[in-house]
């Protein structure tokens, strides 16, 4: 049967008709994609190679605490050589950006302002105790604590006491603290304590404070502060799986964290100060003694002779 | 005629193909501009020869949450969504092992998992995040090209490419990629933006504990090359052939 018309090639009208279409919605389409498909499409892979640029054009939120120090260089300093030097500012603060954005076009001070009133909460997400937390880190339950310190209002905040910029008020900095092996007694695990009960047979052997310094906790288990752990005042940085640091925390206010006398402490706990300087002015007999702190007078008394005490070397610095 | 249309300007055949051709032509040209490309590295910054990866120090986490809480406002993370979070993973001695994730742990733990004492064998905490796969599941979970990799080995979304169809959400072995309310996928970035600009990212920067490391794998000075070789390390998963960059110090078995 003929076609109904035909090109000189004999092929039918209506197949011309249909490769022409074919072939001009190719180019139309082909047009139509380089439109849509991006010039740097598939350069690196199937994306957009300007992507990657794109996302890192971002502006930073958090400033660091460099930035933060540029204006609070007070508090910078007190932060950086207490326990908390690890704690970044905007852990506790929040964010920086606007904060830094509207002091450095000059806005009025209520502007940005990220000043935080920690509730105990804020803190206790890192130092409640919890079964998965490392034993190393100080962590603590409210009430056990506060029984501890004499605080008889549940309510008290933790920075009643406590300094969040320089936590246990150290004599030293941080990481220039005397160097010294893990420490784990036994109640590090058994938190409810072992009593007498012997070792198991192949029970991991633990390190404990006696194991080098016998006289001195024998020493200190008859005196008024005896009834602690060396741990609660010799504070203890964990650095690896085999050291840390331990503290040196002379200064009266370490003491004061416990002796303060507040409105929330309880009166029978333990000897509360008004002052430290009201109780030098008490005690002091020469003007040598208003200089005197705190363990010049009451360490051999209170809490233990230093006479068999064994120490290592300090070595400044330290990974942070 | 139809006298309705009288005196209006009438369209034949190939004005209304002209106009309409160069009608088209012109949104598909102003189209093209808004994909022109936008951002540049800022000055100094060569992706060229950089591989970032991670580590997390599981011997160090103490769930504090500061990284959760770091990275949401870092990244504007919506509520219930997490780049970042933590688990906590608690053994029994009966051979169960419970995991928990409170709110991601944006808040921390508030309290030990309801489990008698006597019964738990051990816990620790697992921080997560996107593991930064080298060879990240590809094909038809991908269908817009949105999901890319920076020259520096990151795998990223591209928002403005983005469908939001979950393919890469369901596709992702970690639950590292979630769906952003704005309709397209998210997920960590390692904070690229930081990172280009010399800072590390919010999360290692909010740890109180150094247990988040961020560095250049290529680099045998980087600080996570040299806390990669103080101890044993794995990554998650290594059975989904996905190569992670990021790396589990003291990792155990039954983490998934």
């Amino acid at each position: 049967m003929e076609a109904e018309s035909s090109d000189g090639k004999g092929r039918p009208a209506y197949a011309r008709r249909v490769f022409t279409i074919l072939a001009v919605l190719l180019v139309v389409g082909l047009v139509v994609r380089s439109f849509l498909v991006p010039d740097d499409f598939g350069r690196d892979g199937y994306f957009r190679a300007a992507a990657p640029e794109e996302e890192a054009a971002r502006e930073p939120v958090h400033q660091g605490v460099e930035v933060c120090g540029r204006c609070h260089p007070d508090e910078r300093a007190r932060h950086d050589k207490d326990v908390h030097v690890r704690v970044p500012c905007e852990d506790c603060h929040g964010p920086g950006a606007e904060h830094v954005k509207a002091r450095e076009a000059g806005e009025p001070a209520d502007r940005g302002y990220i000043f935080r009133e920690l509730a105990p909460a804020n803190c206790l997400a890192c130092h409640r105790r919890l079964v998965a937390r490392p034993v190393l880190f100080p962590t603590i339950t409210v009430p056990e604590h506060y029984a501890l310190v004499g605080v008889k209002d549940m309510g008290t905040a933790c920075q009643a006491c406590h300094d969040p910029h320089q936590p246990l008020y150290l004599d030293q900095p941080a990481f220039e603290a005397r160097i010294h092996p893990l420490i784990h007694p036994c109640t590090d695990c058994h938190r409810d304590g072992v009593g007498n009960r012997p070792r198991p047979p192949g029970h991991v052997v633990t390190f404990e404070c006696r194991d080098c310094h016998a006289d001195v906790v024998a020493d200190a288990s008859d005196k008024a502060h005896g009834s602690l752990d060396c741990r609660t005042c010799h504070q203890f940085h964990r650095d690896s799986e085999f050291s840390g640091r331990i503290y040196k925390n002379g200064s009266p206010r370490f003491c004061l964290m416990c002796h303060q006398d507040h409105p929330f402490k309880a009166r029978d706990r333990m000897p509360l100060l008004a002052s430290f300087e009201a109780h030098l002015q008490d005690v002091a007999m020469t003007e040598d003694d208003r200089s005197k702190r705190c363990a010049d007078c009451h360490l051999e008394d209170a809490i233990h002779s230093v006479a068999g005490r064994s120490r290592g070397v300090v070595v400044p610095g330290g990974a942070p | 005629m139809n006298d309705e249309f009288k005196g209006m300007q009438v369209l034949d055949r190939r004005a209304f193909l002209k106009t309409g051709l160069a009608g088209a032509t012109g949104l598909l040209w102003t189209f093209r501009l808004t994909e022109a490309r936008a951002g540049d590295y800022p000055a100094g910054y060569d992706p060229d020869g950089r591989r970032w990866g991670f580590l997390v120090d599981l011997t160090r986490c103490m769930g504090c949450g500061a990284c959760v809480r770091a990275c949401k406002a870092e990244n504007h993370v919506p509520d219930g969504y997490y780049r970042t979070w933590v688990e906590r993973y608690t053994m029994l001695r009966d051979g169960r092992v419970l995991v928990d994730s409170p709110d991601g742990a944006l808040n921390g733990f508030p309290e030990d998992p309801p489990v008698d004492p006597a019964e738990g064998e051990q816990a620790f905490f697992v921080p997560n995040l996107c593991t930064q796969c080298s060879t990240a599941p590809r094909g038809p979970e991908r269908p817009a090209g949105a999901s890319s990799r920076s020259r520096d080995g990151l795998v990223l979304v591209d928002k403005k490419r983005c469908i939001g169809c979950g393919y890469c959400v369901q596709a992702c072995p970690y639950g590292s990629r979630y769906l952003h309310p704005d309709g397209t996928a998210d997920k960590c970035t390692l904070c690229y933006h930081r990172l280009v600009r010399g800072l590390p990212t919010a999360c290692v920067q909010a740890c109180p504990v150094g247990a988040r490391v961020v560095g250049d794998l290529n680099d045998p000075d980087s600080p996570l090359r040299k806390r990669l070789a103080t101890g044993r390390h794995g990554v998650l998963k290594p059975e989904m052939g996905t190569h992670p960059k990021c790396f589990y110090l003291g990792l155990d078995q039954e983490v998934i």
